[in-house]
């Protein structure tokens, strides 16, 4: 169960970044409340990950705030966001192939109090809870894509964040994988956990979340709820291109 | 928001060619020798080593020290090097450093097991900073500050006059039970050293800091991401080999009888070292073991069978025997990068379960 944090878990104030003089995040501002999904959407390039690895401490921004629990913790480190409370997943799932899936789970708590049993018994709780118990011994790198992405999920977890930034939870992953990673993030949820998740899986991710931000070139262009957000012509926009009218005036 | 997804292993759900079901059989089939044959095994390979000095010849007990002396040094670099994927070259530095205490001490009045706790913590002392600056580096760099450094503690040791200078030390042991007696001493010290070094590497294997050394090995900036204090868990790695390693130094400065900066600051034996862990298995306890064996025998055979191809008028120096151990070094790395100790493991499961 997820410790009880002052709202906002996180929150993003004017953060902007840029690589070799092109803009990738420009003032991006916004707040997750303990125990909400906030989806992040956007077309590719638009500065999902990138928002992701500000907040994650991955980047520093070269302007703005990022707190953690009320902590600041921008230009700090990744380490000092995990100590905070914030974990994270990647794009393409980064487990540690030549080790067993419990000790893929065993290694966020290397600093950790509480002793090796204790966590022991997490990490196999957490296994059990995605259905990879049966997988405990197993070298990750012989476990499928979707089984990779679940564990990396649950190690995510193990440490029992406040937050978890997903980026691409449901990408490339069999149905079935998918759906038990969707359950899996709602049941956490439920006992207060916090995500952030980037996909362009729409419809898995509308049923996710009571709030979707929409990000293009930089910015947000829209955010609130799902249904507001998919109405917003500008996301409409920023997705589908112009309509006719629109590329006729490009000409 | 749906939550009727019933769960139990998803293998189950996943299509035939993703699901894990068949490979888990085939780790269970892995698994056929019973798991006391790893450790009954263990313990026979130390009983016929306790008795090595009463079976062997004076030179095969040398030829056993020196196997010995490489598995200790080998064991300590396989925790960051192996595990850690850092190729440190300088081992050497470490050895040097137990090395060149012992035989300073001994120039004191100090005997061997008094030097030996002093060699370890200068070894250790020296790793510190060593750490600081090297282990914030990676790839290439890292291995070439290593290699560097190797050079520098050479220079080093040649302009300091209380070490002897470039004429080095001599050092003196008691001899009164004959050779031979002197010769099991220092290869009993060395098995101490060895099985404690093996019992070191085994604990740290299975603990969350070898989980965390396998992690940087594959994904340094996943592990950082993850909250692992890399530099940290690096540096606890170093220090351990470095004990470790000046704790051969400190034996083997009373096994030689007489140091000099050249010969305790050995790139060749840095390079030797990587050379036991690839061949032997990188990132496991029995790799070292193993390696320091085949390196060693192989490497003193090659010197006398190169020696006797003059015999068919061929002049080929003895040290062509590095050739021969580059070439196995590439074939490892191409062909069996789990090292010997990996041919014994199934890709899934251990054939012997120590």
């Amino acid at each position: 169960m997820t410790a009880p944090v002052a709202a906002p878990v996180i929150e993003v104030d004017t953060i902007a970044k840029s690589f070799a003089g092109l803009t990738a995040v420009d003032g991006v501002s916004f707040a997750v409340e303990p125990g909400s999904v906030v989806g992040l959407i956007g077309p590719n390039g638009s500065g999902k990950t990138t928002t992701l690895n500000l907040v994650n401490g991955v980047h520093a921004p070269e302007r703005g705030t990022v707190r953690v629990a009320g902590r600041e913790v921008q230009g700090r480190g990744s380490r000092a966001v995990v100590e905070a409370g914030v974990t994270r997943t990647f794009q393409n799932a980064r487990v540690f192939s030549t080790v067993t899936a419990l000790e893929n789970l065993m290694v966020p708590v290397l600093h950790r109090p509480g002793g090796r049993r204790h966590w022991q018994r997490r990490a196999e709780e957490l296994l059990a809870f995605v259905g990879l118990a049966a997988h405990r011994d197993t070298p990750a790198s012989e476990l499928s894509g979707g089984q990779q992405k679940l564990l990396e999920f649950v190690r995510a977890l193990v440490t029992d964040p406040h937050a978890v930034l997903m980026d691409e939870p449901f990408a490339g992953v069999h149905p079935s994988v998918k759906e038990v990673m969707r359950a899996r993030i709602a049941d956490r949820n439920t006992e207060g956990t916090a995500f952030v998740i980037v996909s362009h899986e729409i419809p898995d991710l509308m049923r996710l979340c009571s709030r979707v931000i929409c990000m293009c070139e930089g910015r947000v262009i829209a955010d609130g709820t799902p249904a507001e957000v998919v109405a917003e012509p500008r996301v409409v926009e920023a997705y589908l291109g112009r309509g006719p009218a629109g590329r006729g005036e490009r000409g | 928001m749906a939550r009727d997804t019933t769960l139990g292993d998803i293998s189950q759900d996943l299509p035939q060619d993703t699901a894990l079901a068949p490979a888990v059989a085939s780790a269970a089939a892995g698994r056929r020798v019973p798991r006391w044959v790893g450790p009954a095994a263990t313990v026979a390979v130390l009983a016929c080593l306790l008795f090595m000095p009463q079976a062997l010849g004076l030179g095969g007990l040398t030829t056993a020290t020196t196997v010995l002396m490489y598995a200790v040094v080998a064991l300590g670099w396989n925790l960051l090097g192996g595990a850690g994927g850092y190729l440190n070259f300088g081992m050497a530095v470490f050895f040097g450093a137990g090395v060149y205490t012992a035989a300073a001490l001994n120039a004191l009045g100090w005997g061997l097991w008094a030097g030996l706790v002093p060699a370890v913590v200068v070894a250790t002392l020296i790793a510190v900073p060593v750490g600081l600056v090297t282990l914030r580096l990676r790839g290439y760099f890292f291995a070439i500050f290593t290699l560097v450094l190797t050079f520098l503690a050479q220079i080093v040791v040649r302009n300091s006059p209380w070490l002897g200078g470039a004429e080095g030390l001599y050092t003196t042991v008691d001899t009164t039970g004959g050779p031979r007696a002197l010769a099991a001493t220092f290869y009993y010290a060395l098995l101490g050293l060895v099985v404690l070094a093996a019992a070191v590497a085994f604990l740290v294997e299975h603990s969350t800091l070898g989980h965390a050394l396998r992690a940087i090995r594959e994904d340094e900036d996943a592990a950082v991401v993850l909250g692992v204090r890399t530099v940290g868990v690096k540096m606890r790695a170093l220090l351990i080999g470095a004990a470790l390693a000046g704790a051969a130094g400190a034996v083997y400065a009373f096994l030689t009888g007489y140091v000099e900066p050249n010969g305790a600051f050995d790139v060749s034996f840095s390079l030797d070292i990587v050379l036991v862990c690839v061949i032997g298995g990188l990132g496991t306890w029995r790799g070292p073991l193993i390696g320091a064996a085949v390196v060693v025998l192989l490497e003193q055979w090659l010197r006398t069978a190169i020696v006797d191809l003059g015999a068919w008028g061929l002049d080929i120096p003895a040290e062509a025997n590095r050739v021969v151990l580059g070439v196995l070094l590439i074939v490892f790395a191409l062909f069996a990068r789990r090292g010997i100790a990996g041919l014994f493991q199934r890709r899934r499961g251990r054939v012997v379960g120590v």
